[in-house]
């Protein structure tokens, strides 16, 4: 019987030497070419703070914005979209916000509202994170140029309707830029086709960068932004009038690859001027290790108006006891509340892992057992997306 | 970095893609992966102290590549987008790929065992790619997975075994096989 077993899984073993011999027929030199631009795309750009005309109008606009009553603002009546990061103090009746509606949705469900003697009422934490499990909706990601210059703000909008286009969302979106505290939408009136694994973007016929380097890389960069976490793997541009497309310093481009995996560190973008937190993706080393991505959430730096969302004194230990898990260890030098700036740590810390891969994530260390949606004594699960917005299309 | 990049081409090249393609199953996803493990390979290769053997060091890095990219697409696949209509496009990726040709070319046996390979956990699959297909040692193997040899030696004995049972089902069902 065992001799029959062994004999089997040595036909076995040799029918895997049978497998045939799988050869690349790319070209040497072209494979060569492909990796030397891809690692030159990669190296770290100049911190080099390039301010845009239109980032500049942005910037008086905003000014402009902030010196005008708020109640004139809400007097227009003409406000399109409901963003759900205003601050609890400006949060109006009409103004429901995502975050709002997932409060609303937890607090309907007393098992996720578990609480220990020593948690804070969290109900007013906000939450910077969309989950699958939550059952959320259908969302766009349309990205947003950061006042920096430098840094791409994903967000992941919804509509109230459930009726969502691309262009008419990044156009609608794009008119509430400051008081987001961002300097724009790259793509703002694009239209987006997707099949398959392809995409396609439709420039309108007139569609100018402000101009410069800073600002192609900006566009090139958010439109790798838009796709990163899609199935999406090519991404071909053109004009309206099907003319191929014309990006600035990098010349025609008629597609764009997507790369497979980008990891990064989850950092806070805080415009000063502006009440709004948002996530904001810090490409790192691809070669980083989990560790190393948590120490760039700890240390300083990333650029203007980034801050680091681990409060001081903490330290974070990474470690994958299995595929797909990780377990992460807080170290705090003074205990910890759950407030929101601690939502901010673990919410930074799962979006973080989820660039890894990482499906969930076990919490340890922290001396309280939930907060807001999470139940720390269970794996949480990685986030879908960052930054959710509503908005209002009526 | 070009020298580099010729001798680890002349060395490893083909090896590492038929370790990867075996592995994802995709030329192109392949040739994606491929420049990866160039481009991580030529950033750290100053810091390469030779710890390990050139090739394990080269195999190791397409592993992690390899699981960083599984990791992504199994992400990818949950994601319920209706506005996208992706929802059933991620389900439906894995059935829709044909039997390459090199495959296609071969006996029936052997394009049985290239579908069950799917039925093998992604260490599994490594360990009897690695072992059987690329003809490596135990301790190459161990090396390379950065684990011990027993857990080199089980992990291959239950993929192995899973294979087993799938062949032996297959053969009592004894139904025509129809490569997809």
């Amino acid at each position: 019987m065992n001799q029959n077993k062994n004999d089997r899984r040595k036909e076995l073993e040799k029918e895997f030497e049978k497998f045939p011999f799988i050869q690349d027929h790319q070209d040497k030199d072209e494979l060569y070419n492909k990796i030397s631009l891809q690692m030159m795309e990669e190296e770290p750009k100049k911190r080099k703070r390039v301010i845009m005309p239109v980032f500049a109008l942005v910037a008086v606009l905003f000014l402009t914005a902030i010196i005008l009553p708020p109640i004139l603002i809400e007097q227009s009546g003409e406000e399109s979209m409901d963003i759900a990061t205003e601050s609890n103090e400006d949060a109006e009746d009409h103004s429901e916000t995502l975050h709002d509606e997932q409060s609303a949705e937890i607090s309907q469900n007393p098992s996720e509202m578990e609480v220990t003697e020593r948690d804070v009422d969290d109900s007013d934490l906000q939450s910077y994170l969309v989950f699958e499990k939550f059952k959320e909706s259908p969302f766009i990601v349309a990205v947003a140029a950061g006042m920096n210059g430098e840094q791409i703000i994903p967000f992941a909008i919804t509509a109230k309707d459930g009726q969502l286009d691309y262009t008419t969302t990044t156009t609608l979106v794009a008119k509430q830029a400051e008081d987001l505290g961002v300097a724009g939408f790259p793509l703002q009136g694009t239209v987006i086709n997707m099949k398959g694994t392809e995409a396609e973007i439709i420039f309108p016929d007139d569609f100018q960068t402000a101009g410069g380097s800073s600002s192609d890389v900006m566009l090139h960069n958010s439109i790798e932004q838009t796709f990163q976490n899609s199935q999406i793997s090519q991404v071909n541009l053109k004009y309206q009038d099907g003319r191929p497309f014309e990006m600035g310093n990098f010349g025609t481009v008629e597609s764009l690859k997507i790369p497979s995996s980008v990891k990064v560190s989850y950092k806070l973008y805080n415009y000063p001027a502006t009440e709004s937190n948002f996530l904001v993706p810090i490409k790192i080393n691809e070669n980083a290790t989990i560790e190393e991505a948590f120490q760039t959430l700890i240390d300083n730096g990333g650029g203007e108006y980034i801050d680091s969302p681990i409060p001081a004194g903490v330290s974070i230990e990474g470690e994958e006891p299995r595929d797909e898990l990780l377990s992460v260890t807080i170290n705090a030098s003074k205990e910890l509340e759950a407030d929101q700036r601690s939502m901010m740590m673990i919410e930074a810390v799962l979006a973080t892992a989820a660039s890894f891969g990482y499906e969930h994530v076990q919490l340890q260390g922290l001396p309280f057992r939930s907060i807001h949606r999470y139940d720390l004594s269970s794996p949480l699960e990685t986030p879908e997306a960052v930054n959710p917005l509503l908005m209002d299309t009526d | 970095m070009r020298s580099i990049f010729e001798s680890l081409y002349e060395k490893y090249h083909q090896d590492i893609f038929q370790f990867i393609f075996y592995m994802v199953k995709n030329r192109e996803q392949t040739e994606d992966l491929v420049q990866e493990v160039y481009i991580k390979v030529l950033k750290s290769y100053e810091k390469f102290k030779g710890d390990s053997s050139e090739k394990t060091w080269l195999f190791s890095i397409a592993r992690h590549v390899t699981i960083d990219f599984f990791r992504k697409q199994e992400r990818k696949r949950k994601r319920l987008l209706e506005f996208f209509d992706w929802e059933k496009k991620g389900e439906q990726l894995k059935d829709q790929q044909p039997l390459p040709e090199e495959i296609a070319e071969k006996n029936e046996q052997i394009q049985i065992l290239y579908e069950y390979l799917d039925r093998l956990t992604v260490d599994q699959r490594s360990v009897i790619i690695l072992r059987f297909i690329q003809l490596m040692s135990i301790q190459e193997t161990a090396d390379i997975l950065g684990w011990s040899i027993s857990k080199v030696k089980t992990t291959q004995h239950r993929g192995m075994k899973v294979l087993q049972d799938l062949m032996a089902d297959q053969r009592k069902e004894g139904d025509s096989y129809e490569p997809k």
